[in-house]
Order: structure tokens, then C-alpha cells, then sequence
């Protein structure tokens, strides 16, 4: 009885959807789908990733036309580097990455600046946020011991599936289902386990599409906190992604001389390759000797970059060769006898690396308190680092004394970069009058992070060239996290006084 | 005129001559100064009246001959012919922002009226009326904004019509304004609204319907 109505509503509806859009089709002379496919693609490259995708679901030419990788890959050169923010709440597994396309910065930067927008902010206190809603999945870790759904006998959730919600919230623990992100290169993500940080899965979050790496005998039974550096990247010469983990062993019997500092110690750090594609892991030998935990990978032209803290507390800045498989260190810039990599109050190191317009940057706080941001212009040569960024020199407010880390800095537009221990962001205009705007994420719970990533609607399939490895789709699974459709808000905290009233307009001026 | 015109001019040269030399007397030698204050002014009001005074001539005279200097002052006419037959008399500069026509006359084929067979008239005068304003008001910038948004208030039809004339005729500047408003239009919007928006059919069957929504899930939340 109830088939035959459900069907029957169905039918209905699809008959009378028909009709209608014949009707409208019959309206209009001619029609978008009339415009040839370089137009087409051209308009559909000027939109946002979530609206690409929303695209891809409209009709049948459309979705052939953006499912060809030939368009992913012209998509994927004119794409720009956004943040990717995730919470870092320990009672979520935090599955949900939200990015910040460029476009709904520059709505919300050039409606925030209007005469309107300010009014309403000065005579009503109207706040305004921010919305993130391009939300991108990553997958579960041991999916595989997930309750299955149908299994469970709870009446609410057989009660709230005959209502015909799809899917039931289902509580995780995320000491056993979370991942933790590692970098970001060409578009793929790479995913680690929390703990140990040992690199598990690489994957696209905007297509779904991911691949699980093979493990190792090694590095499958430890536990201990932190024992793996790794990174994700692509080699350039052979075209083909490998992932680097370096397994902590313990100590040598004999002292060993690193080959890059040249400092003699104890410490062996076991260093494996796995090219995608492939099945195994290769020795390829110990790696130099690095002091603190290697942090803020960063992939550029066929090379991974970590810094890292010395015995003496300075930083170095190491690298990794995917081709050539070696290590070396790059020479830092001149940063200054009074420069100190250390936030005093909770040892933290305040210099990250990452890339912006193409280069390497490295940003750090000068002995004069403010922050330098360092770009090395030609890569491999270090007499190229420029000073491109200094805030001592600007006249207006101090910025604040924290950790920052580069996300973007396109052409005409402002420096986005990201200040983790506060969740915030900066986005600041060189050309107007060095003012900045600070976005804080609304979320007194929890903090988050984030990274620079490059979306792209390029498949795994087509990178691995058929290799015969295993990929799999996140969005097959049937569940729905609890917290997941939370959305992110993020605000803009508009500051009381500029401390230079030369350079920036008074609140009562609308011009 | 012309005496009267060269009269006035020697008067302004002397004036000037004497002005600079008193400046600069206190300062350096007279030999120098005397040659240097006397050429510099000399040879540029020669030259501007020079200028000038083949502007008045011409402007006066209204002969089409082309000027030894200022050659940009007689502008040459093209004749575009749209696809229904109508003909357009447009500058030469306007009919060169398209690079297929500039192509075209450049290679000499423009002597005649050029045809375009893919556009219609009514397509054709807007695409004219773009390009005059671009020519005429090249470096007011705020103008040509607001002038561009002003010019995609249209109707859908007309603005593929445009699209793909701009194609035709590849004019960059008209190709992209056209697009990105279409973009700005499918922005924002679920698959069913720009479906709506566009008049597109909703050709998937509803197995592909329930592939779609599983690959895609927060599309449809």
C-alpha cells in the first residue's frame, strides 16, 4: 500500500517538474546550455568551488563538461591558495574541513567597507559574520570498526528513519576515529594518526576521493607521542607523489655526525619512502639529526621544508628532495642578533614557514617585536630573502604577539594569514594604507586550525595512473557525526581607536 | 593668420627668453645659460605651435588629407554589416577593439564593409555601443564600471547573444564582463534554483538524482 504511494508521488512529481521545465524551456529563445563549451567553461572557472559542484548537479552537459579532467586541471592552474579550517576540540573527531574561497572574502570585504554596512554597525551595533559554507570531508580513521547502522536497535533512530532522514547521528570516540592533518600539496591532503603522527591516508576533500597508504612493521606498534615527521609531496622529474616519515629509533651505539649541522649525537631517525603507487615503504637511510619536533611542513617545487628548534634555540630550516631523496638545510635570512625564536611565556617557537605567491616565506617576530615576513624570491638561492613585510615600520595599531602562519597573498588583494593560538585571521592591505582587518572564528569552546590548500578538482585516479591502488569515497558512508552540521561563523572584530588617525578615516567619515 | 599666429608666438619665445635668462644669470655664465634658456623654450613652443597650428588649419579646412604630426585627428570610418543586413559606420579605433576586425584590417581586407554572419543588429549595437564608451572613456575607471553594470542590465537572450558575439568578434574585455555576470548569477544558488534561473531541464534520471546527492551530500543539505 505504501509503495504504490510513494511511487505514484514520485511519478507525479517528476511529470509535473517535466512539465514545468518545458515550459520554461519553450520560453526563452535561446538558452544557456545553446552557448558553446569555451564560454561555458570560462564562466563556470570564474566560480567558487562549492558553486562548481553545485554546477555539476544541474544537467547532463554540464556535468560532463566539469567532469572532464581536462577541466580540472585548467580549473586547478588558476586556482588559489585558501585556508582549509578545522576544530581542534578533542571531544570531536572533526571530519569537516571548511574553506575559505577568495571570492566570499572579497564579498565580505568589499560589503563590510561600505557606507551602508557602517552605518548599521555605527547606530545599530549590527555585527556582521562571515559565513563558512563550502564544506569539504575528509574520511574516518578505522572506519571499518564504525557501529553499522542498520545494526543498531535503538527505536528513536528506526522512528527518525521512517520520518526519512537519510542518515542518524552516531557518537564517535575520536581517540580512535580522528586524523590529523599533515600538509597540503597540489590539492591532496595528507592525514596522519594523532598520536604517533604517522601518515595513514592521502586524499582530495573536495572530490571525496582517498587512498590509504600501506603501513609497516615499524611504525605500527608504537604509540609514544610524536615519534614520525613526515610529509606528502609531489617530485617533480618523475611526476610521481611520495610520502617521507621519519621513525625515532631511539639511539645509535656510536656517535653519528649529522651531515647537515654538523653536530655529532646519539639519535637515530629511521627514514622511509613510499611512492603512490607502489605498495611498500623504502629505506632509504638515517636522516640528520633534528632536535624538537619538525613542524609546519611545507611542500615547493619537489621539496619538503620543516623547521625545527636547535640545542641553542635557533631555528633551522630543513629539506627534503623528492627526487634526489637527500636531505639539506636552507640558509636562513639575515634575521638579526636580537631575534628570538622563543614566546617566552608558553615555549613556543613564533616562526612558521609556508608559501605565498609561489615562494618560500618564513615569518617570524624581530627582536623589535614585530613581525617580519621573509620571502625567498628566487627558490635556492638564499641571498634572494626579502624582507617584504615589517610591521615596525607601520605606523598604525601593534599587531598581536602571537604565532602566525601565511595562507595567501595574491596579486591585488590583501596578506591572509592565520594566527593559531587565538583562531583568528588577519587579512591585511598593503595598499590601503597597511590597514588590517581581524577575523576571529565565533567558538568560545574550542580552537581550531587551519591550512593553506589549493582546491582542486583533479582525481586520484587520474594521478596515480591506474596503478591498480585501491581508491575509496568518502561519501559512501551513510553516517552524520554528531556536530556536523555546525556551521562556522567567522567575525570580524572591529577595533575601538587606530592609534595613526593620518591613516585611516574617523568612524563619522563615509567617504 | 598665420603671420598673426607666428607674430604672437615670437613674442611669447622673446618673453620667455628674457624671463629665463634673468633666473639663471644670477647663477651660472652667460654663454651657457644664453644657449640653454634659449633653445629649450625656443624649440618647444616652435614645435606645440608648429602643432597647433595645423590643428586650426585642418579643423577649419575639414580635409581629410593626413596631417604631417598629429595624424590621429581624421578618424577613418569602417562598415560592419550584421547578419540581417543592417550596416554600421563606426571609427576606426572603435572597430579595432575587436581583434578579429583589427586582424582583418590590418591584412587589408576591411576595405568594403566588413560582414559579421554571426551577429544580428540588434546584438551589434549593443556591441558597438560597448566598445565606444571603452575607446571614449578609456582611463576614467570608476565611469566604465559603473557603465559596465549598467550595460549587463539585460535580458538573458540578449546576454548569451552578446557572450557569443564577443566570442566571435573576440573582444576580451566584453567577453569576460559578459561571463562574470553570468557567474554572479549562478553563484549563491542550489541546482535547483540556477536550474529555475537558467530555464534548464533536470535531465538526470532519479538513480543518477540519488548517485549525485550520495557523492555530493552537503549540496542538498
Amino acid at each position: 500500500m505504501m509503495k504504490r504511494k510513494r511511487n505514484s508521488k514520485a511519478l507525479r512529481a517528476g511529470c509535473k517538474g517535466k512539465r514545468e521545465a518545458s515550459e520554461e524551456v519553450a520560453h526563452f529563445g535561446t538558452s544557456i546550455t545553446d552557448v558553446p563549451e569555451p564560454i561555458f567553461k570560462n564562466i563556470v572557472l570564474r566560480l567558487p568551488i562549492r558553486a562548481i559542484i553545485m554546477c555539476k548537479c544541474v544537467c547532463k552537459p554540464w556535468r560532463r563538461v566539469i567532469s572532464d579532467p581536462q577541466f580540472a586541471k585548467m580549473h586547478f592552474e588558476l586556482a588559489q591558495p585558501c585556508p582549509l579550517v578545522r576544530t581542534l576540540g578533542n571531544a570531536r573527531v572533526a571530519r569537516m574541513l571548511h574553506l575559505i574561497e577568495p571570492s566570499d572574502v572579497d564579498n565580505y570585504d568589499s560589503f563590510s567597507d561600505s557606507r551602508f554596512a557602517k552605518h548599521l554597525r555605527l547606530n545599530y551595533g549590527r555585527d556582521f559574520y562571515l559565513k563558512l559554507d563550502t564544506k569539504l570531508k575528509i574520511p574516518l580513521r578505522n572506519a571499518e570498526q564504525m557501529p553499522q547502522p542498520h545494526n543498531v536497535s535503538d527505536t528513536k533512530s528506526r522512528l527518525s528513519s521512517e520520518r526519512g532522514f537519510k542518515k542518524r547521528c552516531v557518537k564517535v570516540r575520536p581517540k580512535e576515529h580522528k586524523f590529523q592533518i599533515v600538509n597540503s600539496c597540489k590539492g591532496f591532503v595528507c592525514l596522519s594518526e594523532p598520536s604517533s603522527n604517522n601518515p595513514l591516508v592521502v586524499c582530495n576533500p573536495v572530490t571525496g576521493e582517498y587512498l590509504n597508504l600501506p603501513g609497516t612493521d615499524e611504525s605500527d606498534n608504537n604509540t609514544e607521542k610524536d615519534m614520525v615527521s613526515c610529509g606528502f609531496g609531489l617530485c617533480e622529474e618523475t611526476n610521481r607523489y611520495k610520502v617521507v616519515k621519519m621513525i625515532d629509533q631511539g639511539y645509535f651505539e656510536s656517535v653519528y655526525r649529522c651531515p647537515i649541522t654538523g653536530e655529532k649525537s646519539y639519535k637515530k631517525t629511521l627514514v622511509e619512502v613510499h611512492t603512490l603507487g607502489t605498495g611498500t615503504w623504502r629505506r632509504i637511510g638515517y636522516a640528520p639529526y633534528y632536535h624538537s619536533k619538525l613542524k609546519f611542513t611545507t611542500y615547493l617545487n619537489g621539496f619538503l621544508h620543516w623547521i625545527s628548534l636547535d640545542f641553542g634555540k635557533r631555528i633551522l630550516i630543513y629539506c627534503f628532495d623528492l627526487g634526489r631523496e637527500e636531505f639539506k638545510s636552507v640558509q636562513l635570512p639575515p634575521l638579526g642578533d636580537y631575534f628570538d625564536p622563543i614566546i617566552r611565556w608558553n615555549n613556543q617557537c613564533n616562526t612558521s614557514l609556508g608559501v605565498l605567491r609561489g615562494s618560500l616565506c618564513l615569518c617570524t617576530w624581530s627582536g623589535y617585536d614585530s613581525l617580519d615576513i621573509w620571502v625567498m624570491k628566487k627558490y635556492g638561492e638564499p641571498k634572494t630573502w626579502t624582507k617584504i613585510v615589517s610591521t615596525y615600520s607601520l605606523c598604525v595599531e601593534r599587531w598581536p604577539y602571537c604565532v602566525y602562519q601565511p595562507i595567501s597573498f595574491e596579486e591585488n588583494k590583501g596578506l591572509l594569514m592565520f594566527l593559531s593560538p587565538k583562531s583568528a585571521f588577519i587579512y591585511y592591505q598593503p595598499e590601503n594604507y597597511g590597514r588590517w582587518k581581524y577575523f576571529r572564528i565565533l567558538d568560545v569552546k574550542t580552537k581550531y586550525e587551519a591550512i593553506a590548500h589549493v582546491p582542486s578538482l583533479i582525481s586520484l585516479k587520474d594521478v596515480l595512473n591506474g596503478d591498480g591502488m585501491e581508491i575509496l569515497n568518502i561519501n559512501l558512508s551513510e553516517y552524520k557525526l554528531l556536530g556536523e552540521t555546525k556551521a562556522i561563523y567567522l567575525q570580524e572584530v572591529i577595533r575601538e581607536a587606530e592609534t595613526d588617525t593620518d591613516h585611516s578615516p574617523s568612524e563619522g567619515d563615509y567617504d | 593668420m598665420l603671420y598673426a599666429i607666428f607674430g604672437v608666438q615670437t613674442f611669447l619665445q622673446r618673453d620667455l627668453e628674457l624671463r629665463n635668462l634673468s633666473l639663471f644669470n644670477r647663477r651660472k655664465g652667460f654663454s651657457y645659460l644664453f644657449q640653454k634658456s634659449l633653445l629649450f623654450p625656443f624649440s618647444i613652443s616652435f614645435f606645440l605651435s608648429q602643432g597647433f597650428i595645423y590643428l586650426f588649419l585642418l579643423s577649419s579646412r575639414k580635409s581629410s588629407s593626413p596631417a604631417a604630426i598629429m595624424s590621429s585627428s581624421s578618424p577613418k570610418m569602417i562598415t560592419l554589416q550584421s547578419s540581417d543586413g543592417e550596416t554600421f559606420e563606426v571609427e576606426e579605433a572603435v572597430a579595432m577593439e575587436s581583434r578579429t576586425i583589427k586582424h582583418m584590417i590590418e591584412d587589408d581586407c576591411a576595405n568594403s564593409s566588413i560582414p559579421i554572419p554571426n551577429v544580428t543588429s540588434n546584438t551589434l549595437t549593443k556591441v558597438i555601443e560597448y566598445c565606444k564608451k571603452h575607446v571614449e572613456a578609456k582611463s576614467d575607471e570608476e565611469g566604465l564600471k559603473s557603465f559596465d553594470a549598467e550595460f549587463m542590465k539585460i535580458d538573458k537572450d540578449t546576454l548569451y547573444d552578446l557572450l557569443m558575439a564577443s566570442n566571435y568578434l573576440d573582444i576580451k574585455s566584453l567577453l569576460d564582463l559578459g561571463c562574470q555576470t553570468v557567474a554572479d548569477k549562478i553563484k549563491g544558488k542550489n541546482p535547483e534554483e540556477i536550474r529555475k534561473e537558467f530555464g534548464i531541464k533536470n535531465d538526470f534520471t532519479p538513480e543518477e538524482e540519488e548517485e549525485i546527492r550520495k557523492e555530493s551530500p552537503w549540496v542538498f543539505d
